[in-house]
């Protein structure tokens, strides 16, 4: 069982084991605030792991605990052991940050979701986790948990000194331990979720916290991925016998490097310090290049495009073939990417765009653009003398020269590992709405299409690589003002975000095939009928009339409306020290935005309580994008309205306005009630005008493109 | 580009538990000249000998399962060994870790040790004393060096 509090308190009080015992029991308790209203499941379920472990050092302190010699100093050998156990808390508590961060609040959770899905696709056997989350520092990190809990973790010899959990490797003892944390779960329910086992493989991948909303980066977190399909195993691809054997630097080849350049015998313990270092450098190109292929036979070219554009903010051009970490450098990393994008082999991008690139339509000319921009890469990218320049020091160089040599040889190694892992099957091939995709970020909508799965995520934020460096960039440059130029990037990061965050809904449905236009349907004024409605949205993109609505559900037609649904994020209203806020002053209607708010995600599955007398903030899942001549209405549903709750919004949308739709939503009964993201919570009603609105008066404030309230 | 921790490389803090109850024990057999079964805590012994499969898969000619961490164990280890002996070579201190080695693997098994083991008991003390030493200091240096989460609250 759990220590009672009087055992915690008993324990606190011993002067040898209060301050550990202190520790675990503030440990729980922080761990306890980790809960699935709150935080994504992925995070609840490592709290547990975190859980069992902390609860069964404080069963060793209680062990330890003997009231009839409180004030006897330790032996030597359980003073180290407490020291011990402390440092595994305190592995634990460093731990924690990670899943606090993880909340929506800090890290989108659609792309935690539509990780999720890569993570399943490539792990389809197995039961891991992988958690996202921003963090200070300008880069990007793998942790592997499991990797943790096996190295500084579950200590066999300080958690179980004796082998009374029957468990001698670190994978059993966490079993044990989970075993035992579960059946003192109360809740049965819960206990089913918790499932028989712990998760097989965890980590956390973060990004840098300052690029939260800039979805196109997202892709760089596939080579954090990478680092965890390589480390899945017990034995890392980067480090199996085929890749170490041609990787292999001796030791007695850095002495003969060290002697030759110093032109003196050498202390052997240096000549263990040096080999050490580089073997560590090998190991680092290595698991990078590695983490680099696999990423890239994920996400294809749009981990080409986000790495090539992060790299560039990070890095000089063109660094040596191995920095002194160890880390390839930026021009030898990205021709290794490239190379493998175009493999046929690999991605095979190249034979994709050979195959539109004939075409004279407008898909043509955007894949010969694209293979326009890939070559020129190919051309930046060739080796040339002078790469892998010496750093001054021509020992340092001789040295470094023997790491770029190893790592060179068990290049071809490294790509093998990557095809089998991520095979050809589910390596990452453009499919047919690929060029769809960027033709709707053109016209200022998210690309997404219906049919999404686990693999969209890569063909989406391919697409708006390509979009961005086509298009988007001269689209910016001809803003004059930087705000302006900044506000396009981040309603892109938006439409892109947006896309993502539609994935696990599936994208919606198909429009009819056949067209429903009939010749007086664009020239007709007044509120559209359903059939009419489908006819706007049938018109083809960029169509000066068309109407969009994404995800498209069938469902959602109506007579003489468009039903549309709840989505996933809710604003609700925050008490404030703020006296008072005048309306009008843009300084205290920014702060009060900014303090008197508090954006809340709801999870696929779950639900949300408003009571009696609140008001918050929702928005509908779908994305409305209104032509010219087009205005609609919102009304609420009106089963919702009798049972008391009010979708009362700023009624009318203007034409011209893209975005979700903002919903005010009030429960003006007696009673609490759910709401469900994905229920029919609304319906529009559209109205087409006598004339369009002049390009200058159509709607382009600053809800223009919004994904939340 | 990104960060990345190493996985299997770890300080010698990590071996700081395992190398204070060996050292005790160790001295324990040394004043008994023998050895008893089971004197060593199962969980200690096991760690024992897998940081000395590390070293050795290092020290040895073939290609060790992951070099990394492999060579960093032998780094640590070999460093015990030459603070004995400076100039230490080696084949020196592979042959020194491989005697350790070879006594290890008879520790829990009752019997009597003959001079030359009784050596090489010293030897295997001082090393797990040494290590040990760099363990606490390690831990120390990671304990100053550790950040609380942000937002942490003690109540």
């Amino acid at each position: 069982m759990p220590l009672g509090e009087t055992q915690i308190a008993s324990l606190v009080a011993s002067p040898s084991l209060g301050a550990v015992t202190f520790q675990a029991a503030s440990l729980l308790r922080q761990l306890a605030r980790i809960n699935d209203q709150e935080y994504l499941p992925e995070a609840c379920r490592i709290k547990h792991v975190f859980e069992c472990i902390a609860e069964h050092v404080l069963s060793e302190l209680w062990a330890m605990h003997n009231p009839a010699k409180l004030f006897e100093a330790l032996g030597d050998g359980d003073f180290s052991r407490t020291r011990a156990l402390a440092g595994i808390l305190h592995e634990l508590h460093s731990s924690l940050r990670y899943l606090w961060a993880s909340s929506p609040r800090q890290s989108p959770p659609g792309v935690q979701g539509a990780l999720n899905l890569l993570t399943k696709l490539h792990f389809p056997s197995e039961h891991a986790i992988c958690l996202v989350r921003p963090q200070w520092k300008y880069n990007l990190t793998y942790v592997s948990m499991t990797g943790i809990l096996r190295d500084r973790i579950l200590l066999p010899s300080v958690l179980d000194p004796n082998g009374s959990l029957g468990a001698s490797e670190p994978d059993s003892m966490l079993v044990e331990l989970w075993t035992r944390h579960c059946s003192k779960v109360a809740d049965e329910e819960e206990r089913k979720k918790l499932g028989p086992a712990p998760p097989q493989q965890v980590a956390v991948l973060s990004f840098a916290g300052l690029d939260t909303h800039d979805t196109l980066l997202y892709p760089l977190l596939a080579h954090e991925l990478g680092h965890f399909i390589d480390h899945s195993d017990r034995r890392a691809l980067s480090v199996s016998p085929t890749v170490t054997n041609a990787a292999r630097i001796r030791e007695e080849e850095v002495r003969q490097v060290l002697e030759e350049h110093l032109k003196s015998s050498v202390a052997p313990r240096d000549v263990t310090l040096h080999h050490k270092a580089l073997v560590d450098r090998v190991f680092v190109a290595l698991r990078e290049i590695i983490a680099d292929l696999l990423a890239t036979r994920m996400m294809g070219f749009g981990y080409f495009g986000a790495h090539s554009e992060f790299l560039k903010a990070l890095a000089a051009w063109p660094q040596p073939t191995l920095t002194n970490s160890g880390y390839p450098g930026i021009k030898y990393r990205l021709r290794l990417v490239l190379e493998h994008l175009l493999d046929p082999d690999g991605c095979d991008f190249g034979s994709f765009l050979q195959e539109y690139t004939a075409a004279s339509d407008e898909i043509g000319s955007i894949a010969a653009g694209l293979d326009q921009y890939v070559c020129s890469w190919k051309d930046r990218v060739v080796p040339v003398a002078g790469d892998s320049a010496p750093s001054g020091n021509p020992l340092a160089h001789a040295l470094n020269q023997l790491a770029v040599q190893a790592v060179g040889k068990a290049h071809g190694e490294l790509v093998k590992l990557a095809k089998q892992a991520v095979p050809p099957e589910r390596c990452c091939r453009m499919g047919t709405n690929f060029f769809k995709r960027i033709q709707l970020l053109q016209q200022h909508l998210p690309p997404s299409c219906p049919g999404e799965n686990a693999e969209s995520f890569a063909e989406i934020t391919a697409a708006a690589w390509v979009y961005q460096f086509l298009f988007g960039e001269e689209r910016e440059h001809a803003m004059r003002e930087l705000a302006e130029q900044n506000d396009e990037y981040t309603r892109i990061c938006q439409l892109v975000l947006k896309a993502v965050e539609l994935i696990p809904t599936g994208g919606g449905d198909d429009l009819p095939s056949e067209s429903s236009l009939d010749d007086g349907v664009l020239s007709r004024s007044g509120t559209l009928s359903g059939p009419d409605i489908v006819a706007r949205l049938q018109l083809p993109l960029g169509h000066q009339q068309r109407l969009s609505v994404i995800p498209w559900q069938r469902r959602a037609l109506q007579g003489a409306s468009l039903d549309v649904h709840l989505g996933n994020w809710f604003v609700i209203a925050r008490r404030t020290r703020l006296s008072a806020v005048k309306l009008g002053d843009e300084a205290g209607e920014r702060l009060l935005m900014s303090v008197g708010r508090e954006e809340v995600f709801v999870s696929p599955g779950q639900t949300f309580l408003i009571h009696p007398g609140d008001l918050l903030l929702g928005a509908t899942l779908e994305f409305i994008a209104l032509p010219p001549d087009t205005m609609a209405f919102v009304e609420g549903k009106s089963g919702l309205g009798r049972l008391g709750l009010l979708v009362a919004t700023a009624t009318t949308i203007a034409p011209g306005f893209h975005g979700v739709v903002v919903l005010e939503l009030a429960n003006t009964g007696t009673v609490p009630l759910e709401l469900v993201p994905g229920m029919a919570i609304a319906q529009l009603v559209l109205q087409v005008m006598t004339n369009p609105v002049p390009e200058d008066l159509l709607y382009r404030g600053k809800h223009y493109c919004q994904i939340k309230p | 580009m990104s960060q990345t921790v190493s996985v299997g490389v770890v300080g010698p803090s990590h071996w700081a538990y395992m190398a204070s109850v060996m050292a005790e024990r160790l001295q324990q057999i040394r004043n008994a000249k023998q050895t008893a079964a089971a004197q060593i805590p199962a969980g200690v012994y096991r760690d024992a000998r897998e940081f000395y499969r590390l070293v050795l898969e290092a020290a040895g000619d073939g290609t060790p399962g992951n070099p990394p961490a492999s060579i960093n164990a032998y780094a640590l280890a070999a460093d015990a060994v030459r603070a004995a002996r400076a100039d230490a070579s080696r084949a020196d201190v592979e042959e020194t870790l491989g005697r350790q080695k070879a006594l290890l693997d008879k520790l829990q098994q009752p019997g009597g040790l003959n001079e030359a083991e009784l050596d090489t008991l010293s030897s295997l003390h001082a090393f797990f004393l040494w290590l040990k030493q760099e363990g606490e200091s390690d831990a120390y240096e990671r304990g100053v060096g550790y950040e609380l989460p942000v937002g942490f609250k003690t109540r």
